[in-house]
């Protein structure tokens, strides 16, 4: 008996724990990056079937399921965690064809021209930025793929223009800098309606 | 009598089940501790193979550099073509120059020939042209092994770059073993000299070759001014390596790493020449030009000039003399940066 009841204290307390981080997100659910050519939010979230198979194909791995704590609705779709890779639409690998929206058997992702395309944006933040610091750095400004994203003062140091990144995130897994200077957000996306 | 019956009849078991269980345990543990003895051990036979091949290493850089101040000057070979001139015979001719390839390169050496394929974009790599060029001269001198090896910049694709820009077609057509170094194992190796860093991780193939030819595309780059022989031996670390130069000091990490792994051979592709801007986006001029040496610190100099005289940049040599990681190197002892001590042999092909 005296088991049973710490046991089940114990139980709620995990939940009450868990729940109290995660229960505004699942509301709410988290602004996410979503790969290229996916529906707006709402739709995305009706018409994946969490098949996970844009994630296996994905050639740099930067595709990733949304956990719980993403949110109770996007759990198990698509989202881009450009810490594992960036997403190579722009340029490299997916240049042709993106491979997730290939793939996708509901519509969920759609093929979409790459000269349209917008993610999100890299946002830079000065004060872990290794060239912002004084050091010589700039693998930012060498992996982009989009001239004009990425501007320079002085040659030296990088600014971020979030109008013209496309938020491929290639940058934000380059950036050398420990924590990392730049993130990806899903700022100034273009997504589709469903037809 | 029957409780302790019971109790006496439990209490064997108990101490042999006991027993038993610390044996298992004392087994289980000794073989863990086998294994990770062996597991230990094999690490261990490898790091001294590291040592010894890193003084090999080390020992035919200090040959390469008494070249110089024995015959009181470095000799830098550039040779000019025709526009559009068949990269083949510039790489040949700047060979020939240098003593020939037969001379040059030990009989049964395994070669690593380090092109720059760090991009998709084709003004950005050596022109595979050039890569495959320098495996065929490579050749004549009957070597053990060429690979050509890369690994591209952190966020792109080594292979995928390697195929677009047709450098593993063009260079497996040629006889070589194209490598992406990625899927090598990492292996650590000592910088005794190095200022900034006192040891570094390098691919493997990298460690185990005996002889580097280093071929980069020239090329201007925003962090580093240059990219030309020095800054290229970059691809022979991995990505974990690159950020962590970023972070300490690029332009002394690049030194100190070439103070151990230092090209033996380096022919700079300047057929086609990134200038104003690099590494990526620059304006292409046409050079037409080979540049080859056998100091890869001299060869940067001339050749960091040659791109400076395309930009039309009013003082070349002061330009490079502000380079700092080239300045580094020759601080290092790893080559002469001294223009005035370089001596040029400039010849045109008509």
């Amino acid at each position: 008996m005296k088991r049973r009841e710490f046991l089940k204290l114990f139980g709620v307390g995990v939940a009450v724990i868990s729940l109290s981080d995660v229960f505004p997100r699942i509301i709410r659910g988290k602004e996410l990056v979503r790969p290229p050519g996916a529906l707006a939010e709402d739709a995305l979230n009706a018409v994946c079937i969490r098949c996970a198979r844009c994630a296996q194909i994905c050639p740099t791995g930067a595709i990733v399921l949304a956990s719980l704590s993403d949110g109770f609705k996007e759990l198990g779709t698509p989202r881009i965690d450009a810490l594992r890779g960036p997403c190579e639409r722009v340029q490299g690998r997916c240049e042709r064809q993106a491979k997730c929206a290939e793939i996708c058997p509901t519509g969920a992702i759609l093929q979409v021209d790459r000269r349209i395309l917008k993610m999100g944006s890299a946002i830079i933040n000065a004060d872990r930025c290794i060239a912002w610091r004084g050091g010589s750095c700039l693998v930012c400004y060498e992996v982009c793929p989009v001239q004009g994203a990425i501007s320079l003062i002085d040659e030296a140091r990088p600014i971020f223009h979030a109008d013209i990144c496309v938020g491929c995130g290639r940058c934000v897994y380059a950036c050398p800098a420990q924590p990392k200077a730049l993130t990806l957000t899903p700022e100034g996306e273009r997504r589709l309606l469903p037809v | 009598m029957e409780p302790s019956e019971t109790r006496k009849d439990k209490s064997p078991t108990a101490t042999v089940s006991r027993r038993t269980f610390l044996k298992l345990l004392v087994a289980g543990v000794s073989g863990f501790l086998v294994a990770r003895l062996f597991d230990f051990l094999a690490p261990k036979t490898i790091e001294t193979q590291t040592s010894t091949v890193t003084a090999t290493v080390t020992k035919t850089v200090t040959a390469t550099i008494t070249v110089g101040p024995t015959s009181k000057s470095v000799n830098v070979v550039m040779v000019r073509g025709a526009p559009n001139a068949v990269p083949q015979a510039l790489v040949e001719k700047a060979l020939e120059l240098l003593g020939g390839v037969e001379k040059l390169v030990p009989m049964g050496a395994s070669i690593l020939v380090k092109p720059n394929v760090g991009f998709y974009e084709k003004d950005a790599v050596t022109d595979p042209q050039v890569t495959a060029a320098v495996v065929r001269s490579l050749k004549q001198a009957k070597p053990g092994r060429i690979v050509v090896g890369e690994s591209s910049l952190r966020g792109n694709d080594t292979e995928h770059a390697l195929q677009v820009t047709g450098t593993r077609g063009q260079a497996e057509e040629a006889g070589a073993e194209v490598r992406d170094l990625r899927k090598d194992p990492a292996v650590s190796v000592d910088l005794p000299k190095g200022r900034a860093i006192t040891s570094v991780e390098v691919f493997k193939t990298v460690r185990d070759s005996s002889y580097i030819v280093n071929i980069p595309r020239l090329k201007r780059h925003s962090a580093t001014v240059t990219t030309i022989c020095l800054k290229n031996m970059m691809g022979t670390v991995p990505d974990s390596e690159k950020g962590r130069f970023h972070q300490v000091n690029l332009s002394q990490c690049i030194a100190d790493l070439n103070s151990v792994i230092c090209p033996n051979l380096v022919i700079i592709d300047a057929t086609k020449a990134m200038t104003r801007r690099g590494p990526t986006g620059g304006t292409m001029v046409d050079l037409n030009l080979v540049i080859a040496s056998l100091d890869p610190v001299a060869a940067d100099v001339v050749a960091a000039e040659e791109l400076f005289k395309a930009e039309g940049v009013s003082d070349p040599r002061g330009a490079v003399s502000r380079i700092e990681h080239i300045q580094k190197a020759a601080e290092l002892g790893i080559g002469v940066a001294d223009r005035s001590k370089i001596e040029v042999l400039d010849v045109t092909l008509s």
